[in-house]
């Protein structure tokens, strides 16, 4: 009888503590991450650029026609737009790649970066293919892949994928597909801050709301206010932090977006790192 | 939620624990926890107690802290939790105490040399007994970098199994070579001898071992080191049924493929 009627009171704790998530997750995500684009929509992330005099940015460009939608007699030429954006958001210039019968091909995003583009802070990659058959079903095609990002001319690269499903492309046009909700939010970076290093944190915004964010820094024990980030729709902005030896921080964001999850880079005197917060 | 600590020839592994959730509305954890490191000898989990954090805290755990025995098969897996263990188990503990849904609670895993490492943000949940691998592989660097394709696999069994890791070139489809890969390791590809160029892209396939697959790359001359996985071709597709997608993508290309 104990026995029985403990294992009942687990099982009405555990549907207790599920209704309680369900509340929270409606209140704090009830429209989801993303939202569903239109049509015959392609997707792609809003992919960073660092600052040009420190940084070169690449792109590992896959044929996503080909292994995605599994096309493989497909002769057709493909090609990709590279939509630029400023820090504010708008489109700087729009540039289209072929790319040729690759499987795979590299792109120095770098190169495009002069008159027009020279503002750049991030690029959207569309892919223009027939993705009919997946548009019928619900799903879209998504370009969230690989940047690679070489510091101070350096050879090697740093490599990370895409971060948040940014912009929908159809017919020529574009539209941010991220959320936002009513209720103020923190994002925690779950990686210490550990000195010496400079960690370069750029942050994009995928909705099409004007999106303010409050950096906070914890040192000594304590959460202290640091600086107000106001974003454009699809705009971006990056900040460096600097910890000195045998300092240790943690970092976290608050603001209405679902996930303000920022690319970060972390810089010291021999080596750098690169991944998603 | 487990948190996996690496090994690659000559290189070793970090993870570090962070004892904060990714948001402030999901969870709220205020005790101390216990992190325990787990291990496969091929027939039982074994597990050992680190140490204890309190929420905010850090710790660093390294390959080189661990005993050579439990690093044998290149993974330890750590586990935060508020159970004790018993020192041999058979399955995994099922219990996730650092879990949240937006986004996964995650900690930081990569490989270091000196002041150099390289990390991407990890969590790991047990993958199915008999699950398979395809992944086109994107992170061929040149020059004076050495290439490796590293793959992780934690099931709830213990059992240490191998299976062929299949090397595709994409264009002919056909096998360029055939490795070995484990369960509950890490296990070590290295791709230099292939001749791959910054323009290829391989496909890895392995029938019968569900894994996580990275692209490690190490330059002793630049003193530099770079991590990052690759996607599940599920991500290939926002919304829908990607599931589906992904077994219809992963059918299509597995029959593709000329695997004598």
């Amino acid at each position: 009888m104990d026995r029985e009627f403990r294992l009942k009171m687990i099982f009405v704790m555990l549907q207790i503590k599920r209704i309680i998530f369900k509340v929270k997750y409606h209140f704090y995500m009830h429209k989801g991450l993303t939202r569903v684009p239109s049509g015959n929509s392609v997707i792609s992330d809003l992919f960073p650029i660092p600052p040009i005099e420190n940084w070169t940015t690449y792109f590992e460009l896959l044929n996503l026609d080909e292994l995605a939608l599994g096309n493989f007699e497909s002769q057709k030429k493909k090609s990709v737009l590279i939509y630029f954006f400023d820090q504010f958001g708008k489109i700087t210039g729009i540039r289209q790649v072929f790319q040729e019968n690759f499987a795979k091909l590299q792109i120095r995003i770098s190169d495009y970066l002069e008159r027009e583009l020279k503002s750049s802070t991030s690029f959207s990659i569309f892919h223009q293919c027939d993705s009919t058959v997946l548009n019928q079903r619900g799903s879209f095609l998504a370009e969230r892949g690989y940047c690679g990002y070489a510091y101070k001319g350096t050879g090697m690269k740093g490599y990370v994928h895409g971060n948040l499903d940014a912009v929908a492309f159809e017919n020529g046009q574009i539209a941010p597909i991220g959320n936002s909700g009513f209720w103020n939010r923190d994002y925690i970076v779950q990686h210490p801050l550990i000195g010496p290093a400079k960690y370069y944190f750029i942050l994009t915004n995928p909705t099409n709301k004007t999106i303010k964010i409050v950096t906070f820094i914890w040192r000594q024990d304590n959460w202290t206010r640091e600086k107000l980030i106001i974003l454009s729709p699809l705009g971006s902005h990056n900040f460096v932090i600097e910890v000195a030896a045998s300092e240790k921080m943690l970092i976290k964001f608050r603001s209405r977006l679902y996930l303000c999850r920022p690319v970060i880079f972390r810089v010291n005197e021999s080596s750098m790192d690169v991944f998603h917060g | 939620m487990f948190f996996p600590l690496m090994k690659s020839q000559n290189l070793d592994g970090f993870c570090d624990l962070l004892f904060l959730p990714p948001n402030n509305w999901e969870k709220k954890l205020i005790r101390r926890i216990s992190i325990f490191a787990l291990w496969t000898n091929g027939q039982f989990w074994k597990s050992i107690l680190l140490g204890e954090i309190n929420p905010g805290e850090h710790m660093r755990v390294t390959s080189r802290d661990m005993k050579d025995e439990f690093m044998n098969t290149g993974l330890v897996i750590l586990y935060p939790t508020y159970d004790k263990l018993e020192s041999s188990l058979t399955k995994l503990p099922i219990k996730r105490t650092w879990h949240s849904e937006v986004s996964a609670w995650r900690n930081t895993s990569g490989f270091y040399v000196g002041e150099v490492q390289t990390s991407y943000q990890s969590e790991l949940n047990p993958l199915p007994e008999r699950g398979s691998l395809l992944t086109f592989h994107p992170f061929i660097q040149p020059g004076n970098v050495e290439n490796r394709f590293i793959t992780i696999n934690v099931t709830s069994n213990p059992a240490i199994r191998n299976d062929n890791l299949y090397i595709i070139d994409i264009k002919t489809r056909k096998v360029i070579d055939v490795k070995s890969i484990t369960t509950n390791s890490t296990c070590t590809i290295y791709l230099d001898n292939y001749g791959f160029t910054q323009n290829d892209l391989p496909l890895f396939y392995c029938p019968s071992i569900a894994s996580i697959p990275f692209g490690l790359g190490y330059s002793s001359e630049e003193n530099m080191l770079s991590l990052e996985h690759t996607h599940p071709p599920a991500k290939f597709f926002l919304h829908g049924n990607r599931n589906e997608l992904q077994s219809n993508l992963k059918r299509k290309w597995i029959e593709s493929l000329d695997l004598k």
